[in-house]
């Protein structure tokens, strides 16, 4: 039996709608003791099916410490994402998993953490926030940077509230475009730099988001000091087989599937194109 | 197992070979030993087998039962056509039925739907979408050539020391025509290229003006006038009296003036081409789908006849055709104003001739060309028989089709114009029968059956039998590649060939009667008002034409995973100057607005188009691009122009 | 190095035995078509045989990578949708494979292999025999010798056999290969025969034109010293046809896509792909990092030439079958040896 293309089974336990056009869905293995033995790290993906459309990566944006099930974050942009927008809890999908690299979590403890994410980026940044403040106390401080283009565009509106009220953690948000609801900072991501003290010698950042706002997110980081291997990001690419074969997602001699998608600056800038 | 046939998509004609598995094409590849591809393909070539096993693909009949489709037999949805047929043929006439064929099916079952239109059906209204790209070349060529086809063969490209290309993008339109272009700039002949927009491969050829859309026809002229005025016609060819004098009106300089370029440009590229001791010119339809197409075709007509390139080797005319077998379609006369054989309907020793071996009456006068149909749909035309044909999409026909009393569609998947009909037969693709096809250098070859066809679906030579009998014929029930020999007699040219020679790899060519080069100059005609100026409100000059993959009507490419995610929208191209004043940067959302209409896409910031002109390459299924033209066409050759002028505003 | 086993077998006796092999397994031969194309194709007799040829456009790696191969199928009408995995494939022999090919599937094994492991791809190749053919007569686009890829070879295949007129030297490379040899009336070769070989292969050495000089691109490309003003070009010129990437033995790249046969059931399954389409990597929020085609022809050469895939793979991404100069839409502007002598003349001009 061939596995490495043959998905799992997985039941939809919960489907919460996160912006207009963004999902979470919540998941478990339909085989109990496949789903009882299933361990994934932050910063790892799935490959999920729709029987008959087709399948697409999603990182993991649950924490991977809560074991049983997992969950990702969906935007209806392509064929299988609007598939899946169309299921219901209950419903099954294929899943193989996990795939891909992780964040490093052991390696940057005794750090200060800066996180910097725009828009659909948040998701698999969550999936290393919430371990980490799980053991909040190995880390400095803790900061989460998030810009989006409206506020109904933020994910996790419950979650980002409960961030905000924690005395542990600095959240700051801005939008680009603000609406009636919205008073806080207005303006992309970068502007929020500004509000924060960041030790860049102290400090490990995360960033996730799009192409273009990690592009201006790291150079403002290094603009301020930040040695290269401290600023840590995950790179996209169109995805297939999630295993290193297909080859649409190599980016010079690296597979983002495989060597990736999680890279450090003085990874990525070495890359030939990218 | 290896099936070599032809390539379904562009007019090169390209040898393929499917390999097939278990009744399932699972590749296609080039042919080596063919004359075209010689062992390449393009883009399309390469992947031209995956529509054939699509999903959704028609495998049952359907007859409509209140506005659904419902699964029917073959026995049942051919009496339903058939009666549908015969109701508005008695209650209205044999004038109110219209038949429109595909420029994809073969010669053979072109010839039998023009035989089924003319002598079963009894009406003068037949057309393809040979009318949208070619019917400027056929009324053009045909009177003075004797042929509406090429003259010259891709080959030829390879001794010609001069190609002249005019409205064409041979690389994006018919790969394999662009590879044989590219090899012989590269190879220093002079490649001299007339059109608005910037290609690939311009900077690699010998020197491209770029005139504003619709003044290709002072430059044509004005090319004419500097052979003359420098004495470079050869051999000294008989001008009529009068015609010398009337090119007198049509300096470079005008020219210049009026196309935005330099009347040095137009003399240096003139003498390039004029000089040269062979030259093949190439056109498209920057040519036949802008203002006077017919006088540009009659203009490039002249520009061979009067630099001896006719009839030689390394010479001739080539006209683009954007379909596999839209020449087949000209030759089979699938045309209301054509017979087979390259004989014109007014021709009455030709009429008189089909009248006989048809076995019916001619009508003296062409019926209704394919615009024309679209546009009487549900007034004096009550019911159409479309084989193949997306004219939802090629016409924007949508709401003309609505109109009708009675629709038979007949195609491999439930296009927009399908989901309108009454009553659908599948067809099969062109891997799943016989026949054979005549590339846009009139090499007529093979297409063979690879696979059984998908579910009940059927050859169209077979449905179109089976209808022919249900309406009271008696045609044989015989294979599609045995009308061959019918169709032989019917088309002088093809008499010649056999079913071997057609079989090899390249197959045969149909021959041309040579005329020693002692051909008639055509008409100088006086350019015309194109129709839709660009004015204040609408200050832009928009163009719509075929691209690399955003072609014909595109039902094939979209139902072809590799080809439809290649380019999966189409783009609007606009100058960088243009983008600048408007804010716009490539992808931007655009809104184009017309007298006609509105369409939104992407944007394609680029100096491929000249500033004050937009460029379009799309088929959307709607038919929403195309219903920005309105219904502005040649009076003459009845083809809708793609030219108008647009408003482009930030969506 | 392994001692080499070495046989003589009779030509007709070796066709005969392949033709009862063909009633047990698959047996791939090069077989000419009804076009005068020589293709390898399933035999049933060994009349249908010919060793008229130096290789088809259409690779070999097609039946160890095919052009279309399903993965599984579905059944989305029970309760559960029931997923089931392709059927293993059944064991071929692959007759007459030139050496370039056979080194083309030494590097689809090195690919095939590592931490995912393609169970699909080695399913295959376990199953599959290769006899190769050492050449003796270039066609004039091969250029293997400059790519480590033929025209003869140490290892890599099962049985190499060299033609020398009524006999065949027979190499065993493997037990499969052994296998084979032991069930044929066989002597064992002599250095007459050894003589000879060395002779034929020396001739066919010479006759060989070396057009493809990889070090000074695979020097520029990895250093990203090409000038932009030549990829520029090369994008231009390209046609996007991706016919180099489905000719050449070293492309494995592939598209992974479901199909619906009914309303329920239906299989996934993968499919030769192109890097130089747009559509490969094109995201579907229709961002494209490689939308220009300069980029991707870049990439083309990055992967087959730049050291960081050398080292990978141990083996530069060429194995000098030369197809990429037929099929090439661009004649003579786009295949390995054209771009590694525009890679070098372009160096030339800018140091001089």
């Amino acid at each position: 039996m061939q596995k490495l293309y043959l998905p799992q089974l997985a039941v939809i336990d919960q489907i919460v709608d996160e912006t207009a056009d963004t999902k979470t869905f919540t998941m478990h293995f339909d085989n109990p003791h496949y789903n009882a033995e299933f361990r994934y790290l932050s910063g790892q993906f799935v490959e999920a099916s729709v029987l008959g459309v087709g399948e697409a990566p999603f990182g993991f944006c649950s924490n991977p410490n809560r074991t049983g099930t997992f969950a990702v974050t969906v935007r209806a942009i392509g064929r299988v994402t609007r598939a899946m927008h169309a299921m219901h809890p209950g419903d099954l999908l294929g899943i193989r998993a996990p795939l891909g690299n992780h964040f490093p979590l052991q390696e940057v403890q005794g750090y200060d953490i800066l996180f910097v994410a725009g828009g659909i980026g948040l998701p698999p940044l969550r999936s290393l926030i919430e371990p980490m403040l799980d053991m909040r106390e190995k880390f400095g401080r803790f900061t989460i940077l998030y810009g989006a283009r409206t506020p109904a565009d933020r994910v996790y509106k419950t979650r980002l509230e409960e961030w905000a009220q924690r005395k542990d953690l600095t959240l700051l948000q801005t939008v680009d475009v603000p609406d009636e609801t919205w008073n806080g900072p207005v303006g992309v991501v970068t502007t929020l730099f500004e509000r924060t003290h960041i030790d860049p010698a102290a400090t490990v950042a995360f960033t996730c988001g799009p192409p273009v706002m990690i592009r201006f997110v790291i150079q403002d980081l290094l603009a301020m000091g930040f040695p290269e291997d401290h600023i840590i990001s995950t790179l996209e690419r169109y995805m297939k087989c999630g295993v290193g074969k297909c080859g649409h997602c190599a980016i010079g001699h690296k597979y983002i599937c495989v060597d990736g998608p999680v890279f450090s600056w003085r990874q990525i800038k070495k890359l030939p194109e990218r | 197992m290896n099936v070599p046939t032809v390539c379904p998509f562009c007019g090169c004609g390209c040898g393929l070979i499917l390999e097939v598995e278990q009744n399932r094409v699972c590749a296609a590849f080039p042919q080596r030993s063919h004359p075209v591809s010689r062992g390449t393909l393009c883009i399309k070539g390469w992947n031209s087998h995956e529509f054939i096993h699509h999903p959704q693909r028609l495998t049952h009949p359907l007859i409509k039962k209140n506005g659904v489709f419902k699964q029917a037999s073959w026995s049942q949805a051919i009496a339903f056509a058939a009666q549908g047929l015969q109701r508005v043929q008695e209650r209205y006439g044999a004038h109110a039925l219209g038949v429109v064929g595909s420029v994809k099916s073969t010669n053979e079952e072109q010839y039998l739907l023009a035989r089924f239109s003319r002598s079963v059906l009894q009406t003068a209204n037949l057309d393809t979408a040979m009318r949208l790209h070619a019917s400027p070349t056929v009324r053009g060529l045909l009177p003075h050539w004797g042929y509406g086809a090429a003259g010259a063969a891709m080959t030829d490209l390879e001794s010609a020391k001069a190609i002249l290309i005019v409205g064409a993008n041979p690389k994006a339109q018919s790969a394999n025509l662009g590879s044989f272009i590219l090899q012989a700039a590269k190879r220093g002949s002079r490649v001299l290229l007339i059109d608005s927009r910037e290609q690939d491969h311009s900077r690699f050829y010998g020197q491209q003006i770029r005139p504003r859309p619709n003044t290709y026809l002072l430059i044509l002229q004005a090319m004419l006038q500097t052979i003359i005025s420098n004495g470079w016609q050869r051999p000294a060819a008989a001008l009529s009296s009068g015609w010398k004098e009337k090119l007198a009106a049509y300096s470079a300089e005008r020219a210049a003036a009026a196309a935005g370029v330099t009347a040095q440009e137009i003399r240096s590229l003139t003498e390039s081409f004029a000089t040269a001791e062979t030259a093949v010119i190439v056109y498209g339809d920057g040519i036949t789908q802008h203002a006077d197409g017919l006088a540009c075709v009659h203009a490039l007509w002249n520009l061979a006849v009067i630099t001896g390139n006719l009839d030689k080797a390394g010479c001739g005319l080539l006209p683009l055709m954007n379909s596999n077998n839209m020449q087949g379609s000209i030759d089979m006369g699938m045309a209301t104003e054509l017979l087979p054989g390259h004989a014109f309907l007014t021709d009455r020793s030709a009429a008189d001739h089909f009248s006989r071996i048809w076995n019916c009456s001619l009508p003296e006068e062409p019926g209704k060309t394919l615009p024309e149909m679209v546009r009487q749909a549900g007034t004096s035309l009550r019911a159409l028989y479309v084989v193949g044909e997306n004219l939802a999409a090629s016409m924007a026909a949508a709401p003309a089709l609505a109109r009708l009393d009675f629709l038979v569609v007949q195609d491999l998947f439930l296009t927009e114009t399908a989901q309108a009909a009454h009553v659908v037969l599948p067809a099969c693709s062109f891997a799943e029968k016989e026949g054979t096809v005549t590339n846009l250098e009139r090499r007529v070859q093979r297409i063979r059956k690879a696979i059984a066809p998908l579910g009940e679906s059927k050859p169209d030579a077979e449905i179109i039998t089976l209808l022919a009998n249900k309406l009271g014929s008696a045609w044989p029930d015989r294979d599609a590649l045995s009308w061959f020999g019918e169709m032989q007699n019917a088309h002088p040219a093809y008499g010649q060939l056999d079913v071997e020679s057609v079989s090899h790899p390249g197959g045969a060519v149909w021959p041309v009667v040579r005329n020693g080069s002692r051909y008639a100059y055509a008409p100088i005609e006086a350019p015309t008002a194109p129709g839709d100026e660009p004015d204040a409100e609408f200050p832009f000059l928009l163009t719509m034409g075929p691209g690399r993959l955003h072609r014909m009507t595109g039902t094939l490419i979209q139902h072809s995973f590799t080809l439809e995610r290649e380019e999966p929208f189409g783009l609007l191209e606009v100058n960088p100057e243009d983008a600048k004043a408007l804010k716009c940067r490539s992808g931007s959302a655009v809104r184009i607005k017309t007298r006609q209409g509105e369409w939104v896409g992407q944007a394609a910031v680029t100096r491929a188009v000249l500033a004050g002109t937009l460029h379009l390459s799309v088929f959307d299924r709607e038919g929403k691009a195309l219903a920005l033209l309105g219904t502005l066409m040649d009076p003459r050759t009845k083809i809708p122009l793609k030219v108008c002028a647009a408003r482009l505003e930030m969506a | 190095m392994p001692i080499i086993e070495k046989w003589l077998i009779s030509k007709t006796h070796l066709f005969e035995r392949l033709e009862s092999l063909s009633r047990e397994q698959t047996v791939i031969a090069p077989v000419r078509q009804s076009d005068g194309e020589v293709s390898f194709q399933p035999i049933r007799s060994a009349d249908e045989i010919t060793l008229e040829y130096v290789n088809e456009l259409h690779p070999p790696k097609r039946f160890l990578q095919p052009v279309f191969e399903p993965l599984f199928t579905f059944n989305l009408g029970g309760a559960r949708p029931q997923l089931t995995a392709a059927p293993p494939p059944s064991p071929q022999i692959l007759f007459g494979v030139r050496s370039c090919d056979v080194q083309g599937f030494r590097h689809m094994d090195g690919f095939f292999s590592g931490a995912f492991k393609d169970d699909l791809y080695w399913q295959r190749r376990n199953q599959t025999t290769v006899i190769s053919m050492a050449c003796l007569q270039p066609a004039d686009t091969c250029f293997c010798i400059c790519c480590n890829g033929g025209p003869y070879l140490s290892d890599g295949f099962d049985l190499q056999l060299t033609d020398l007129g009524e006999l065949f030297l027979a190499e065993v490379g493997s037990s499969k290969g052994a296998a084979i040899v032991q069930t044929c009336d066989r002597q064992s070769a002599g250095d007459k025969e050894e003589r000879h070989r060395q002779a034929l292969m020396q001739a066919c050495d010479e006759k060989m034109i070396p057009t493809a000089y990889l070090a000074k691109a695979v020097i520029a490309i990895t250093n990203q010293r090409v000038d932009e003003k030549l990829w520029e070009e090369m994008g231009l010129e390209c046609f996007s046809c991706g016919g180099c990437t489905h000719v050449c033995p070293c492309c494995t790249c592939f598209e992974v896509l479901d199909h619906r046969e009914t309303e329920k059931t239906g299989l996934r399954f993968r499919c030769w792909d192109s890097c130089q389409y747009a559509g490969f990597t094109r995201e579907a929020s229709g961002h494209n990092p490689r939308a220009q085609s300069k980029e991707r022809v870049k990439r083309r050469f990055y992967h087959k030439l730049s050291f960081a895939y050398i080292q990978a793979d141990g083996h530069p991404g060429c194995v000098g079958c030369g197809r990429c100069i037929t099929v090439c839409q661009a004649f003579g502007l786009l295949d390995m040896a054209a771009v590694v002598k525009r890679i070098r003349r372009e160096g030339q001009m800018v140091a001089e």
